[in-house]
């Protein structure tokens, strides 16, 4: 039984190698909102950021947001890791071959992590390099030492290079943004029976272990533009309310996955109570219905923030979202250090709720 | 659902924190005074607290003072809550110490500027902001030992802004455009002073030594040191010294390279025929005769002559500008800048003042009025011309005409302000028939576009409520009765449905407080009630003095 255990651990953690040494991952599993990158303090506002976009990430969501980055912002380095429940939950098992029966049916989810490098925004442009990865790993059915098992994963370099521009006395703001990306991704079935693993532990034969893995790898560069505006209504001084609208460009990788090109519109608010800044804000993605999404479209978020250092962040910032299920997140920034944290929510395809949580940490001056 | 109790409770937690820990930003400070109060004090006040922390303070503190004063500027009901609003906006387009904050308040300003919506109020409010900040009165405020003391901007903000203003010179009404060369009069006119000098020549040590900065700094004689002690002491190696503090040479050595600045600019001006209405270029080129008055020191007084010699000659220039512009120099040159030398005309000669040409009066009239005053100051009537008759005949609202005011306007106005009473009777009825004359000009049908005649008519305007304003001294030395003149005006402002209109009427019914505060007073509260807090405090503060 042991040794049963360590085989399955170490065919676990071999798969995993394989999959991110090939460069890894098939697309993002279908129904659930794709994007290139996404930010931890987004995730905790349920993803409502279209209107809030006012940080290093507004690339990644929203061009013109960066007419509201009002400090030059540099991350030397910024690096996060997100996992699902269920991964949480494998990873306490003090016996996983044995535990590993029990999440039939489910699927561990993680990003182990996502990089930024040398990156800087301010008013009016900015630029991202960036780089990430994540696996999704559904366990479609398992039984004693029978596995039939799907990966997916990929690997991904990046960067984004964007402009804001300011019209009608600075109420409208407008931006343009390129990204690119090269995406090394797999999909990999694995139907493992008990003979095959009988075979590759007792007579070396691993052929048939082997030729239980079936990967696909594709590795693709593409590019596309991002285009956003946002709209201030000044006539609001308290609540400071702004509409945006982006439209974030398609990427295709071919067997490595797919971003279809999404339109989403935002709302947000931005407001000062007693010297803490207060957010508000509501998405409604997805316009054009792009991804098919499962989920529901509409992200609700709200932000309360206190004191901002030079490095355009709060010192601390606390956050709640809804985008069907409730998020939640907290930052700090002690000086140029950021710690983020989010505990969000995604849909899947099978329009199961998928708990997730993310931490980061990243050097911004 | 246990979950979800804890994070909301958690959250309710961390908002009582921030709560407690949170400090309300300077913007949302002075929004809130803007939104409460009326009491100007209070408002200038915070206004002015805010220029401090959009100058030199965080960038959150800076974009939480830009939100509020481009809200306040814009959205607020009160006219005068939006003109202190905008003197800030000047003062944070070219001051702040961040690009974003600058970028967007200058923004604002040119779509005051630009933008027809915007009142005309407003539009001088921007012209005024940059020339007082120009000047050093639109700075920022500083506490030093419980004296809070007003800062001007260095002078490359100066500068900047004063390109701003040449920049858009082109493109603004004419009566803007009159306006502002007024302004600009107002700047080169300006001379070294403490309160003028910029932060970084005149720290608060130096603002403190007043007595310092008029005296300058006593310099010993250099004595050898086997000097006779007797003869150092008889002043055989010569007197001590007082010679003007570095800061203060300084200042005026900057304060010179800002003035040259607009004087070269000039030059596009005066060949602006079609952008820049006549009377406005006459108005700038009246300036020449007055260069001896920019407390210049000698080197750029003569780079000044220089371009002056240069535009005299220079064809691009009109013909009437460059009349205007020999006739100033030709006064200087006749009379000395003083006007020390006295004019000498046969009474014939100055009974036939009012028919002579606009290039004749620009020469002598000012140093015939002097020597009107100085026989006044001997005992005697001033004798002819008849000035009343002289400034308050027929409106002429011909190209000629409209110059011919002017100088007739503006020259008598000085001199009244240099002590010189009209005595001819009933100069209070004429001066008020010629305002009704120039009014019936201002006013166009509701919605009829406003023809040059309209606009010059508005222009002319200012030149004649400044001199009326000056009259009151000559209606007390007759014995006459203010009231009249006092009620016209009030009447004037009244109906005066532009608030740039009521605030000329009023600062001349408020010059009357001096002379005549009981009159003025009467007159004057029957109008505040209906006036927006900046007339009504220039009222009080002109009763109170």
């Amino acid at each position: 039984m042991t040794l049963t255990k360590r085989f399955f651990q170490r065919v676990t953690v071999g798969l995993c190698w394989l999959v991110a040494l090939s460069g890894t991952v098939g697309s993002v599993q279908a129904g659930e909102y794709a994007a290139l990158r996404e930010s931890l303090r987004a995730r905790s506002m349920g993803g409502a950021f279209t209107a809030v976009a006012n940080d290093e990430y507004s690339l990644f969501y929203n061009p013109a947001g960066l007419r509201s980055v009002y400090y030059n912002i540099f991350t030397l380095v910024g690096a996060s890791t997100t996992f699902n429940k269920t991964t949480e939950d494998f990873s306490k098992e003090s016996n996983a071959s044995s535990a590993l029966s029990s999440y039939s049916g489910k699927r561990l989810y993680l990003e182990p992590i996502d990089l930024g490098l040398l990156s800087f925004v301010n008013s009016r442009f900015g630029w991202s390099i960036f780089g990430n990865s994540v696996f999704d790993f559904s366990i479609d059915s398992i039984s004693a030492s029978n596995v039939d098992a799907t990966f997916k994963a990929y690997g991904q370099l990046g960067g984004v290079l964007g402009g804001a521009w300011s019209f009608l006395d600075h109420q409208l703001d407008f931006g343009i943004s390129g990204k690119i990306a090269n995406r090394n991704g797999s999909e990999t079935t694995v139907t493992v029976t008990e003979q095959a693993i009988i075979d590759a532990y007792v007579s070396q034969n691993t052929a048939a272990l082997e030729n239980s893995v079936k990967t696909s790898y594709d590795k693709k560069t593409d590019y596309s533009a991002d285009v956003g505006v946002v709209y201030h209504l000044e006539s609001f001084y308290t609540l400071s309310p702004k509409l945006a609208l982006s439209y974030l460009g398609g990427l295709d990788f071919g067997g490595a996955g797919k971003i279809p090109g999404t339109l989403n519109f935002g709302a947000a608010t931005e407001s000062e109570f007693s010297g803490i800044d207060i957010i508000m804000a509501a998405d409604y993605v997805d316009l054009l219905d792009a991804q098919k999404l499962t989920g529901s479209k509409l992200r609700l978020g709200f932000e309360l923030g206190v004191e901002k250092l030079n490095n355009g962040h709060h010192i601390a910032s606390f956050r709640i979202g809804h985008n069907g299920y409730l998020s939640n997140g907290i930052s700090l920034n002690l000086w140029k250090l950021k710690i983020d944290y989010a505990q969000y929510s995604q849909t899947t395809s099978s329009g199961l709720e998928d708990k997730r949580k993310s931490l980061g940490f990243s050097l911004v001056f | 659902m246990k979950k979800r109790v804890m994070i909301l409770r958690l959250f309710a937690l961390a908002v009582g924190v921030l709560l407690v820990a949170g400090c309300t930003t300077q913007g949302r400070r002075t929004a809130l005074t803007f939104e409460r109060s009326f009491f100007y004090e209070e408002l200038y006040d915070s206004m002015e607290q805010l220029k401090y922390y959009g100058y030199d303070e965080s960038v959150q503190q800076s974009m939480s003072v830009l939100k509020t004063v481009r809200w306040v500027s814009k959205y607020e009901q009160e006219p005068g809550k939006r003109e202190l609003a905008v003197r800030a906006l000047v003062f944070l387009a070219f001051s702040s110490d961040d690009g974003d904050v600058r970028a967007r308040a200058e923004s604002r300003l040119e779509a005051i500027l630009e933008d027809n919506d915007w009142p005309l109020h407003l539009k001088m409010a921007v012209l005024d902001g940059i020339i007082d900040l120009a000047n050093g009165s639109n700075g920022f405020p500083e506490e030093y030992d419980d004296l809070i003391t007003n800062f001007g901007v260095v002078s490359g903000e100066r500068e900047d802004a004063l390109e701003f203003l040449l920049g858009q010179f082109e493109d603004l009404a004419p009566e803007l455009q009159y306006h502002a060369a007024s302004g600009l009069h107002r700047f080169l006119r300006q001379s070294v002073s403490l309160e003028s000098c910029p932060v970084n020549i005149c720290d608060i040590d130096i603002r403190i030594d007043v007595e310092t900065w008029e005296k300058g700094k006593e310099v010993q004689p250099i004595v050898p040191s086997n000097a006779d002690p007797n003869a150092v002491a008889a002043g055989a190696y010569g007197e001590a010294e007082w010679k003007p503090i570095s800061e203060k040479l300084d200042w005026q050595e900057e304060l010179d390279d800002l003035k040259f600045l607009v004087w070269e600019e000039l030059e596009d001006i005066f060949t602006e025929t079609d952008d820049v209405p006549l009377l406005v270029r006459q108005r700038l080129a009246r300036f020449i005769g007055e260069i001896e008055q920019f407390s210049l020191n000698e080197e750029i007084a003569q780079s000044f002559q220089d371009r002056v010699d240069e535009w005299i000659p220079n064809e691009s220039i009109s013909i009437e500008v460059r009349d205007l512009m020999r006739d100033g120099r030709e006064r200087v040159s006749t009379y000395g800048a003083e006007l020390d030398t006295p004019a000498k005309f046969s009474k014939t000669q100055l009974r036939e003042l009012p028919q002579r040409n606009v290039g004749f009066l620009e020469i002598h009239l000012a140093a015939l009025l002097k020597s009107q005053h100085n026989r006044q100051r001997s005992g005697l009537r001033a004798g002819p011309p008849e000035l009343s008759a002289l400034a308050f005949s027929e409106f002429d609202d011909s190209a000629s005409g409209l110059i011919r005011h002017e100088v007739i306007w503006r020259t008598l106005s000085e001199a009244l302000e240099a002590g010189l009473v009209i005595e001819d009777a009933g100069v209070d009825s004429k001066a008020l028939r010629m305002l009704r004359q120039v009014e019936d000009r201002t006013q166009a049908a509701e919605d009829a576009e406003l023809t040059e005649t309209h606009l010059a008519a508005r222009m002319v305007l200012q030149p004649l409520l400044e001199l009326i304003g000056n009259l009151y001294p000559s209606l007390k030395q007759r014995r006459q009765d203010p009231a009249p003149l006092l009620e016209g005006l009030g009447g004037s402002a009244a109906q005066a449905s532009r608030i740039a209109d009521q605030r000329r009427y009023l600062e001349v019914l408020a010059a009357g407080a001096k002379t005549f505060p009981e009159d003025t007073y009467t007159v004057s509260e029957s109008l505040t009630m209906e006036m927006d807090l900046i007339i009504r405090h220039r009222l009080t503060i002109a009763m109170e003095l």
